[in-house]
Parts: structure tokens; sequence; C-alpha cells
């Protein structure tokens, strides 16, 4: 009985690292999109909506990470921040037209397999 | 091409790995402190949370930032190709300060979840160079 219990507790913290990968992913994205619109002065710079957007994006991200990483160790909660991998791919498939090849279906199904066995 | 440029390139190369390398042990050190802090902190009511600014927490988050900049700065002129696998052999890290420094246990599951992990980002930075 326990034994299912810890086991759903732990795929707790896996789903506070999928929020926080997922923001964080988009996150990524804005800061992209953002610094190929770098352009005026360096006011101008500094107010870019995407990069704040997208570091906000971070931070937020991050505040669902340290929840995470509170209760469980950070051997496991680090190497789960990997699934930003997957969620790159996939918002670059839709946003930036690159699709996904073999390779990369085989790194997110391989990156799946790993969260599961760190989630035992 | 002409033997100095192909010299130049591969000096270019190891730089940018160099870069890539000392910014994954940056990471794996801030997370490492940022972990000790949590430890050492209280989050039980939003007054506690006060206690997160401990040298630990702080001291994390710096080095990770610095880790960010440099992984930044590589990725501009790096493949991700080469990136990405580098940047998850730092779980290896963590692995390694976590259990030594913070007593966390592993199972044998655990590791090899974060090897397959390193084969899964080094297919995933391979497909990115349209494989």
């Amino acid at each position: 009985m326990s034994g299912w219990v810890i086991s759903m507790v732990k795929w707790y913290f896996v789903a506070l690292i999928i929020i926080a990968t997922w923001i964080g992913a988009y996150g990524a994205l804005y800061l992209k999109k953002g610094a190929r619109e770098l352009k005026g002065s360096l006011i101008q710079k500094i107010t870019n909506k995407k990069i704040w957007s997208g570091l906000m994006l971070y931070g937020l991200a991050s505040v669902f990470s340290l929840m995470a990483l509170k209760y469980e160790n950070v051997s496991i909660i680090y190497p789960l921040t990997s699934m930003s991998y997957i969620w790159v791919a996939l918002l670059s498939k839709k946003y930036l037209k690159e699709d996904l090849n073999k390779y990369k279906i085989i790194g997110i199904a391989l990156i799946i397999l790993g969260v599961v066995l760190l989630a035992k | 091409m002409k033997p100095n440029l192909m010299r130049k390139k591969r000096k270019k190369g190891f730089g940018l790995m160099a870069l890539v390398i000392t910014s994954t042990f940056f990471a794996a050190f801030g997370q490492y402190f940022i972990k000790k802090g949590l430890n050492q902190a209280s989050i039980a009511s939003l007054s506690d949370l006060l206690s997160l600014l401990n040298f630990s927490f702080i001291f994390g988050f710096g080095l990770y930032g610095v880790g960010a900049v440099m992984l930044i700065m590589a990725l501009r002129e790096g493949k991700l190709s080469l990136v990405y696998p580098i940047i998850s052999l730092g779980f290896i890290w963590v692995a390694l300060l976590g259990s030594y420094l913070l007593k966390e246990t592993l199972s044998l599951a655990n590791w090899l979840g974060i090897m397959v992990i390193i084969g899964g980002a080094s297919f995933v930075g391979l497909g990115d160079k349209h494989g």
C-alpha cells in the first residue's frame, strides 16, 4: 500500500517538472524570437517585450522547479529538466517549421524512458 | 581549405567545447548549492520564505546564472548536436555531488535513467542538424 503512495508522490514531482519545463520551453522561444528582433536604441533593446516575457516565463518555470526540488533529490530533479528538449523540439516544429526527424523521435523516446526510470 | 584556416577552426571548436563543459560545471554546482539552500530553508508559511535567502541558495543561483550566460555565448556559435549531449553530462556531475555531498540515494534504475537521458539528449541534438 505504501509503495503505491510513494510512486504517486514521485509522479507528482515529475508533473511539477513537466509544467516547469513546458513553461521554460515557451520562455526559450520568446527569448529566441526577442533576440532576433533586438534593434534600435539601448532603451528600446532593454524594453524588448519578448525578452521580458521570456525571462518572466523562465522565472515562473523556476518557481515550479523549486517546489519539486524542496522535497525531492536534486540528483533526480535536475535530469528531469531534460524534458525541455522534448517541448523545444515540439514547439520548434509548430512555430519554427523545424520538422521532427527520426533522430529527434528516438531521442524523445529515450528521454521519456529515462524519466520513467528516474521516477522509480 | 587553407591549412591555417583549418587550424583556426579547430581551435575555435576546442574553445567552444571548453566553454560548454565549463558551463555544465557551473550549472551542476549551482544546482547543488540551490538544493543545499533549499534543505536549510523552511517553507511552512509565507514568512518562512525569507529563510530561502541563505548563502547557499543565493550562491547557487549565481553559479547557475554564470553557467547559463556561458551556455548562451556558446550556443550563438555552436551546434546543438554537440552542445546537448555535453549539457546532459552535467546530470552525472549533479548525481555525484548529490550522492556524496548531500547523501542522496540513487537506485540502479535511477542511474540507468540518467544514462538513457544522456543518450536521448544526444539523439535530439543530432536531429537538430537536420539529421
